[in-house]
């Protein structure tokens, strides 16, 4: 994976709130942590560091006593006596000559580092580890004193450094998974809602949804977004009634219209001309009332009402019924029908398939040129055809389109050459059969793809 | 042929009543299912013409009453889609064909008059398994066809379609009519898909030098005769 995807595949793990929140939050309590504990770290060191120079001087005070009242004697002595009794394991003593060779102490020798000047404080490790302070005095005579102790301050630091790095994770990973959990939690009900969502936006209206038994903010949003499907549902509905009520209706006066024109065209027959152009009429009449038969079984299609009729159909032998119908004609417009079929059967109902094929054929046959090839292939629980001629095909921009009411490539066209609902009901048919159909060029021609589930998953009704 | 035509719109009903009566039949019209019901029970008719949407009796219980009582008329339904134009369950119910509106008359005549000779074959009993018009003859049992003795081979699609044209020879046979007998899907054929089908098979039967049999009714659809007229 090159850099910048690895970029962009960060940038886009990092869009998802819920991975948002997952790291910021534990990164937050850890820093705010921090900010507490910290400057009580600073404190108990600073504490630390007086307590132990307050010892080193109050050890200093009485050393300094002996010397001036009984002598050096009287030090070594007091020296010797403090480090018998070992009463404070960390005090440190050193009596040197103005050499450096030991008098008396429980130093092995001088320790490296520290300096040779009166009443210089001094802060050095030891080869064990540990950390010695204190104070150096050289007395009269040159010999040098050494006192100090064995400081617990660094070790303080490490075990304190050690405890609030271990808290730090521990923080962090408590916090991580109870956001996890959290987050997974509110990642299955979100998940859930937008299946729903799906759901509705396949066409199943009637979907709603889910409500949770708790009654929160997410059910609420839910509730709310309901609301909007209920209306949503309603519109739609009246909207689908509007259009096939028109369609329904218009059928009427048209049908009386067509009538109308039959018998003006009987009345006239001795008027070839008039006879003729009755017949236009006539045959323009038909044509718009193809065009509403075919919204209104559009409308029942979407609509659902077909469920019971469905049965199993060998679609290879629809197919090859569809092109042995079909067969002449092409071949008397110099084209040819050719025909690639897997043997599949699907569950559905055989007559609106080959209404779905007849639509593809014909529209190949008037808005394609050269060879039309069908392919029926069978897939994982589904079963593939595939109509395609080897014409100019179609503008990439108007593939989309294709399978929309009433769109037509060319806007000059006559309503009798079909209004342009015939790949509208295709579409209506293979989803209804809970297939889906998709077109796009395929240089040259136009390939139109319909995918058909096996078992016919049933249609979108009945919700 | 004596025709009952049940249908409640007086417009619709008027335009049917005389297409049918140009076309030589003698039509009854009862507007609505049960005065349909007391005339096809108590009188006889050759074919039954029976809109589905019927005020108080409606057609397809009308249908089912009729075959309950033993009357085995022949009966067209007619429906307006939008309607429950349901095929399947208007064939159940007993009718024996179906017609979606709006169609034209020539259509509806056409299969009247189909149904009708249908009605008087069953009723003559005796399977024909040789069908023939002039010189042109076809067995149904070798699935053989001559004309004027000389073998023709035909598709199979082809022995249908001629098949179906013999069976209603000197009748007016409409492209749905072909579509529905040969191919079994009821659809609209947008394009002239059955008219080359039907000139392949012309080319076959009526050879140059022949008197043609095949004869295109315009408007309408074929008819299989030896008559030009």
């Amino acid at each position: 994976m090159s850099l910048e995807a690895r970029w962009g595949a960060l940038c886009a793990w990092f869009s998802s709130p819920f991975h948002r929140f997952a790291i910021v939050l534990p990164a937050a309590i850890a820093l705010i942590v921090g900010a507490i504990f910290y400057p009580l770290f600073r404190e108990a060191e600073g504490h630390i560091r007086n307590e132990v120079r307050a010892a080193i001087a109050l050890e200093i005070n009485g050393l300094d006593e002996q010397v001036h009242e009984r002598g050096l004697t009287a030090l070594r002595d007091a020296l010797q006596r403090r480090i018998d009794s070992a009463a404070d394991r960390d005090a440190v003593y050193l009596l040197t000559d103005r050499d450096g060779r030991v008098v008396v102490g429980n130093l092995a020798g001088w320790p490296d580092g520290v300096p040779a000047a009166d009443e210089a404080w001094f802060h050095v490790r030891t080869a064990d580890g540990g950390t010695l302070e204190g104070q150096v005095f050289v007395l009269f005579g040159g010999d040098r004193l050494l006192v100090g102790r064995h400081s617990p301050l660094e070790s303080y630091q490490e075990r304190m450094t050690a405890r609030l790095w271990g808290s730090a994770v521990l923080i962090i990973v408590v916090a991580a998974s109870i956001g996890w959990f959290f987050m997974q939690h509110l990642h299955r009900r979100l998940e859930t809602l937008a299946r729903e969502a799906a759901r509705i936006q396949e066409g199943h209206l009637a979907q709603r949804l889910s409500l949770s038994a708790r009654n929160d903010e997410l059910d609420a949003l839910a509730r709310r977004f309901n609301r909007a499907f209920d209306e949503i549902e309603r519109l739609v509905d009246a909207s689908r009634h509007v259009s096939s009520a028109i369609a329904h209706d218009m059928r009427r006066p048209l049908i009386a219209l067509r009538r109308a024109i039959d018998e003006a065209r009987e009345a006239a027959a001795a008027d070839r001309i008039l006879r003729e152009r009755l017949e236009g009429l006539g045959a323009q009449t038909d044509a718009l009332l193809r065009t509403f038969a075919a919204l209104l079984s559009l409308a029942r299609i979407e609509a659902g009402a077909l469920g019971p009729k469905w049965q199993p159909v060998d679609l290879a032998a629809l197919v090859a019924d569809a092109i042995e119908l079909y067969e002449p004609l092409a071949a008397a417009e110099g084209r040819e029908l050719v025909g690639t079929l897997a043997p599949v059967t699907v569950r559905g109902d055989p007559h609106l398939l080959f209404q779905v094929l007849q639509n593809l054929i014909e529209n190949a046959l008037k808005h394609g040129a050269g060879t039309i090839a069908l392919e029926l292939a069978a897939g994982e629980g589904d079963v593939a055809l595939r109509v395609r001629d080897h014409g100019a095909g179609v503008p990439d921009a108007a593939l989309p389109k294709l399978f929309e009411r009433f769109f037509r490539l060319d806007e000059s066209r006559s309503a009798a050459d079909g209004a342009g609902v015939g790949l509208a009901l295709v579409r209506g048919i293979v989803e209804a059969h809970g297939g889906r159909v998709s077109a796009r060029n395929a240089d040259p021609g136009l390939a139109v793809e319909l995918v058909l589930p096996v078992d016919g998953a049933m249609p979108a009704l009945l919700d | 042929m004596k025709i009952l035509l049940v249908e409640d719109d007086p417009q619709q009903a008027a335009y049917i009543c005389k297409g049918l009566q140009e076309a030589g039949h003698i039509v009854d019209v009862a507007a609505d299912g049960r005065d349909g019901l007391f005339l096809a029970t108590t009188e006889s008719y050759d074919v039954l013409v029976l809109d589905r949407m019927l005020p108080r009796v409606d057609g397809l219980t009308v249908l089912r009453t009729l075959r309950a009582s033993n009357v085995a008329t022949p009966v067209v339904i007619l429906s307006a889609l939008g309607e429950v134009d349901d095929r399947v369950a208007g064939l159940r119910a007993g009718g024996d064909d179906y017609l979606v509106k709006p169609f034209s008359l020539i259509e509806l005549v056409a299969r009247l008059e189909a149904l009708a000779r249908r009605g008087a074959a069953s009723r003559e009993g005796t399977p024909n398994t040789r069908l023939a018009v002039a010189d042109l003859e076809m067995d149904l049992l070798r699935r053989s066809v001559t004309r004027g003795g000389r073998k023709i081979d035909l598709k199979p699609k082809e022995f249908q379609l001629l098949e179906f044209l013999l069976r209603h020879s000197e009748q007016v046979v409409t492209r749905a009519m072909l579509l529905e007998a040969v191919w079994n899907y009821h659809f609209d054929p947008q394009t002239n898909v059955i008219d080359v089908h039907i000139s392949n098979l012309r080319a076959k039967i009526d050879l140059p030098g022949l008197s043609p049999l095949i004869h295109t009714v315009r408007g309408a659809g074929y008819r299989l005769s030896a008559d030009v007229a």
